[in-house]
């Protein structure tokens, strides 16, 4: 029998099972981890000064693993590249022989350290050592990304390896749930701030643009609105003092009643984000086209604002729970402080199988050669034999395989126990067809029976499941792969055992709901008021139908609007009661406006006309200028006027806060640049570029 | 020229009057001079004729305070402003009537366009009048100070007319002070009548325009600056064509009242809206029925917030591991993991609350 290598944890008696007691002192033991580990923790965190102990913080690797590990980034920190390569086969040796399907932490620290340390070397050799890191990590998107620029920097050459490095990077994301997350939550950190921010700007700016049509229709909400003076006797009336004092203060009680009107929402606690929501309700009749396509976009940023909060605080919410811990074991390592909490788990959810699987496994890398382990191991299996993922079954028909391997006696395993192996990989298969894990296992198993037919037909399933399948690999499957042989080194038999995939996010999500919206938003006080943020949805949804009953009666309610040619604001009903006519009155008097009127008075109206103009040309283009896309909402070109702002503020907010927040520290990359990052400032050159050549284009209309 | 003369003139001989032949004669002959009529009560009304254009009219209708007069009744100015007007004549030395300029309540357009309408009309209306004997004095005048600029042919061409027309006009406008309204106002389809598709006159509509069931004539002719018989042959030409009609005079309230009513109201409920709107959120505020300001989530509940706190310590833990990783032990100083970029300078804070010495080994003896 093979010399098996020292395994990282506590070598010992096997454990005996758990007795009814412990999972009482279990209970306890988790009561006191629930209940007073918090406290102890926010006691810790009090400010009160440094602690006499520092906590030591490793990661949860078995201790070979970890020193190749170290080894591995004193030769990248040397660029020593020929001691890289010979380290990273041997992490691949480890990890396949402790059964871990991910190397997390060792990848990410290769990521951190690989482009200084390859910085002079061939891009051939680069290639190299990028593709056996990638091996240690498989479903590492970022090691995949890593692999994609390496390729691409070899130039021409690097284009097709580099587009499929980065197609695998994308399905790659799909079986790493905590990088997604991570990376989710810190696009929607700056995203939710950009969002908010541009909501209460955009709709502060229609209703800016659009506040004299609203005042008119609010005005028109009470009696007798003052006729506009036509004839020479009502001119000279409404230049009365009388007239003049009553027109102003009807003025001003008429403005504080639309601006009373607009604070209502914030004054009784509605906060800012909704209150937005019904400006732009209120903004809606007076809107043009696009501006209506812009408020549906506004709409729908308002929905989906919880969605964006609980992307950010998904990954924390996460990290504390069991299904984080649960999926880190499976996909990566587990160390041995976190078997209690699985024993708990296991108790509490007796028909959930990742906690006897994790378990399981635990107990199989203890002690690899004991049949007692193993036969403990495959007893916590049996139960969930016919979980429909099939990695139960697989986990179990390598057991089993273990088992007839552990039986050899005079170079021929226990037929009864090889035959249980095939039976438990054909049973495995059924379960989960075509699973390379399953394939892998029966391709030995039948060796091991010297069923070489089988073997062969296994072993081309096998080749056909995975047409990138590592050759060397195959080549040691088919020598071990024989009674004699697979005796002879049970060990090697049991590296080229596949570990199964298991159904990633369900693993994640297995104790928080990802769709559970959150309690509050960034400052809710101010953001939110008093409503509730799971209302955020419903509101946006009932500002689209409000947008969309809009559109449909807009013609057919006397909504006021401003005459595009002397800018004057009217509704058909308020222009009916002046002339008769649905007409403009201003435009109108202008046409038959009696000779002898004062001149002034035209004058005085036409200049008025001419200065607000003339204002609005020249603060507009100021504020392009200064805000990019603030103008070009005050000056009705909404879409433009959002992105701009979009994209402004998102470059700020990088700019401010330059290192995301929410770091993984379970494959920490380290690596961190003082200087600020690329994109934000050549964002903010672009956004002001584009904003000021949107001025020169548009500065005759 | 009101309305009242033209009935008066209907039905006379068609011999024309004597002031008509005058200005004929002075229009073919290109004669200067002043033609005076006799007036009842002994004064003198007369006017210039100075190159085929009547120049001057002195008539009591376009005296200073008749001007004053026509801009007090138009509106223009009110009865308050007279006295400043006197004084800003009589501190320019200028007549009453163009006091108002310099008083700035009326511009110098709008004068010479009221008085140049005045002088018009009273002399169309002398031209009709054939019991006038006007006494004419074809000498030129000198020193002459223009007041007006009324060409001959116009005149004598416009009074011909109005002698024609006049008769066709008084069966529909008898009176100025009738009311008019627009016929479409009264039928339930008046809300698609387009101003562009009226088929009337510059003139008419005009008139049309301030036509709105309220407004008499008189009132009308004074909003547009025409004469009562204009707005007159206007509305009987729009009559025939069944644009407008007849509105009883009965129940109709002046325009200055009823605006004035208007005003209030609207005064008054915009008053009652906001100190409704006021009051109503002072008392929601005071009995605590809303709260304009929700209790503030603290930076150590506010999720998000604390997510911006603890990123330090996230990364410190992260660089530790790391730093564990790389080099088999634990990092023993702050600047230890700074060095090699596995932590930001910002991030010390969160080093000494972790416990790890934030000092350099060697500056601890400094």
């Amino acid at each position: 029998m093979e010399v098996i290598p020292a395994p990282w944890f506590t070598i010992g008696e096997q454990r005996p099972r758990v007795p009814s007691r412990l999972w009482v002192c279990t209970l306890i033991a988790s009561f006191f981890l629930v209940v007073c580990l918090p406290t102890a923790r926010g006691l810790a965190s009090e400010p009160h000064g440094p602690t006499s102990v520092a906590p030591v913080y490793v990661y949860p690797l078995p201790p070979g693993i970890a020193h190749e590990g170290g080894t591995l980034l004193s030769s990248l920190q040397r660029r020593d590249m020929s001691a890289v390569e010979l380290s990273l086969s041997r992490l691949e040796a480890l990890k396949n022989e402790a059964g871990i399907i991910n190397l997390g932490p060792i990848a990410a620290a290769f990521r951190g350290a690989f482009p200084d340390a390859s910085a002079n070397i061939p891009s051939g050799v680069a290639t190299r050592i990028v593709a056996a890191a990638v091996r240690l990590a498989p479903d590492d998107p970022e090691m995949r990304i890593l692999q994609a620029r390496t390729e691409a920097l070899r130039g021409f050459d690097g284009i097709g390896p580099a587009a499929n490095a980065l197609g695998e990077a994308f399905s790659a994301f799909g079986r790493h749930p905590r990088d997604i997350s991570i990376h989710a939550a810190n696009a929607a950190t700056y995203l939710l701030g950009a969002i908010i921010l541009v909501l209460l700007v955009s709709s502060l700016a229609l209703l800016t643009r659009h506040g004299r049509l609203l005042a008119h229709d609010v005005g028109d909400l009470f009696p007798s609105a003052p006729a506009t003076p036509f004839s020479a006797l009502e001119m000279a009336q409404s230049r009365r003092f009388r007239a003049i004092v009553g027109s102003g203060l009807t003025r001003i009680l008429g403005v504080s009643l639309v601006g009373l009107v607009l604070l209502l929402p914030i004054v009784m606690g509605f906060g800012l984000v909704p209150a937005a929501a019904v400006w732009m309700v209120l903004v809606l009749p007076y809107a043009g086209r696009s501006e209506r396509v812009a408020i549906a976009a506004g709409f729908i940023s308002v929905a989906i604002l919880p969605l964006l909060g609980a992307m950010v605080l998904l990954p924390g919410r996460v990290a504390s729970s069991d299904g984080a811990l649960m999926w880190s074991s499976l996909k990566e390592s587990v160390g041995d402080d976190q078997l209690p909490a699985f024993a708990h788990r296991s108790l509490e959810h007796p028909d959930e199988p990742w906690a006897p699987v994790i378990l399981a496994r635990m107990e199989t890398r203890r002690a690899p050669m004991s049949p007692v382990a193993l036969e403990a191991a495959a007893a916590r299996l049996v139960p969930f034999a016919t979980d429909q993922s099939g990695v139960v079954a697989t986990d179990l028909a390598n057991i089993r395989l273990r088992l007839a391997l552990v039986s050899c006696h005079q170079g021929r395993p226990d037929t009864a126990r090889a035959s249980a192996s095939l039976q438990a990989f054909e049973r495995a298969l059924r379960l989960a067809p075509g699973s390379t894990s399953v394939l892998r296992g029966l391709t030995l198993s039948e060796g091991l029976l010297g069923d070489r037919i089988g073997m062969e037909k296994s072993l081309q399933a096998l080749v056909a499941a995975t047409p990138n399948a590592d050759l060397d690999s195959l080549v040691r499957m088919r020598a071990l792969a024989s009674p004699e042989a697979a005796c002879g080194s049970p060990s090697l038999v049991m590296a080229e055992l596949g570990m199964p995939s298991v159904p990633d996010w369900t693993v994640w999500f297995s104790d928080v709901d990802p769709w559970a919206l959150p309690p509050t938003l960034p400052m809710n006080a101010w953001v939110m008021g008093r409503t509730p943020v799971g209302y955020l949805p419903s509101i946006g949804l009932f500002g689209l139908v409000i947008l969309v009953l809009a559109s449909i009666v807009r013609g057919l309610l006397p909504f006021a609007s401003s005459c595009s040619r002397c800018q004057t604001v009217s509704c058909p009903s308020c222009n009916r009661e002046a002339s008769g006519f649905d007409y403009c009155p201003s435009c109108l008097f202008e046409q038959v406006k009696p000779a002898f009127l004062d001149p002034l008075d035209v004058v005085a109206l036409q200049r008025r006309r001419e200065q607000q103009r003339d204002w609005s040309r020249i603060v507009h283009p100021l504020l392009c200028l200064t805000i990019p896309g603030l103008g070009q909402l005050l000056a009705g070109r909404p879409l433009r006027g959002v992105l701009l702002l979009l994209v402004l503020f998102l470059a700020v907010g990088v700019v401010v806060t330059p290192h995301p927040p929410v770091i993984d520290t379970m494959a920490y990359a380290g690596d961190l640049g003082l200087e600020l990052p690329l994109w934000p400032p050549i964002a903010l050159a672009v956004v002001y570029l584009a904003s000021a050549l949107d001025t020169w284009i548009s500065r005759t209309s | 020229m009101t309305t009242e003369n033209l009935q008066d003139q209907v039905g006379r001989p068609t011999e024309p009057p004597l002031m008509f032949s005058m200005l004929v004669q002075a229009m073919r002959q290109n004669l200067q001079g002043t033609v005076s009529i006799d007036m009842p009560g002994g004064e003198t009304a007369s006017f210039v004729v100075s190159d085929g254009r009547v120049v001057q009219v002195s008539h009591p209708a376009t005296s200073s305070t008749a001007i004053l007069g026509a801009l007090i009744r138009s509106g223009i100015i009110s009865d308050r402003d007279v006295p400043a007007v006197e004084r800003a004549a009589r501190k320019a030395s200028i007549p009453l009537d163009e006091g108002v300029v310099p008083a700035g309540l009326v511009s110098k357009g709008t004068l010479a366009t009221m008085r140049e309408a005045l002088c018009r009309e009273t002399v169309v209306a002398m031209l009709l009048d054939p019991s006038q004997k006007p006494v004419a004095r074809w000498t030129p005048v000198r020193g002459l100070r223009e007041a007006c600029a009324l060409p001959l042919p116009f005149l004598l061409r416009e009074a011909q007319r109005r002698h024609q027309e006049l008769p066709s006009i008084r069966r529909v406008v008898s009176d100025p002070l009738n009311v008019f309204g627009r016929t479409a106002a009264t039928r339930p389809d008046q809300a698609q009548e387009r101003w562009e598709d009226l088929k009337i006159g510059a003139g008419e509509r005009q008139v049309y325009f301030f036509l709105d069931g309220r407004r008499c004539v008189a009132d009308i002719a004074l909003a547009t600056c025409q004469s009562e018989y204009e707005v007159s042959r206007a509305i009987a030409s729009m009559h025939e064509a069944g644009l407008v009609r007849a509105v009883g005079n009965t129940d109709i309230v002046p325009t200055t009242a009823r605006a004035s009513r208007s005003a209030l109201r609207r005064l008054v409920a915009l008053l009652a809206a906001v100190v409704f709107l006021v009051a109503g959120i002072a008392w929601a505020s005071w009995t605590g029925r809303i709260a304009p300001a929700p209790p503030l989530v603290g930076g150590m509940t506010d999720p998000y917030r604390l997510l911006l706190r603890e990123a330090p310590e996230q990364r410190l833990l992260g660089a530790m591991r790391l730093y564990h990783l790389a080099f088999n032990h634990q990092a023993t100083s702050f600047q230890d993991l700074a060095d090699l970029r596995f932590v930001l300078p910002g991030d010390v804070r969160a080093a000494i609350r972790l416990g790890l010495n934030a000092i350099p080994e060697g500056q601890e003896a400094k």
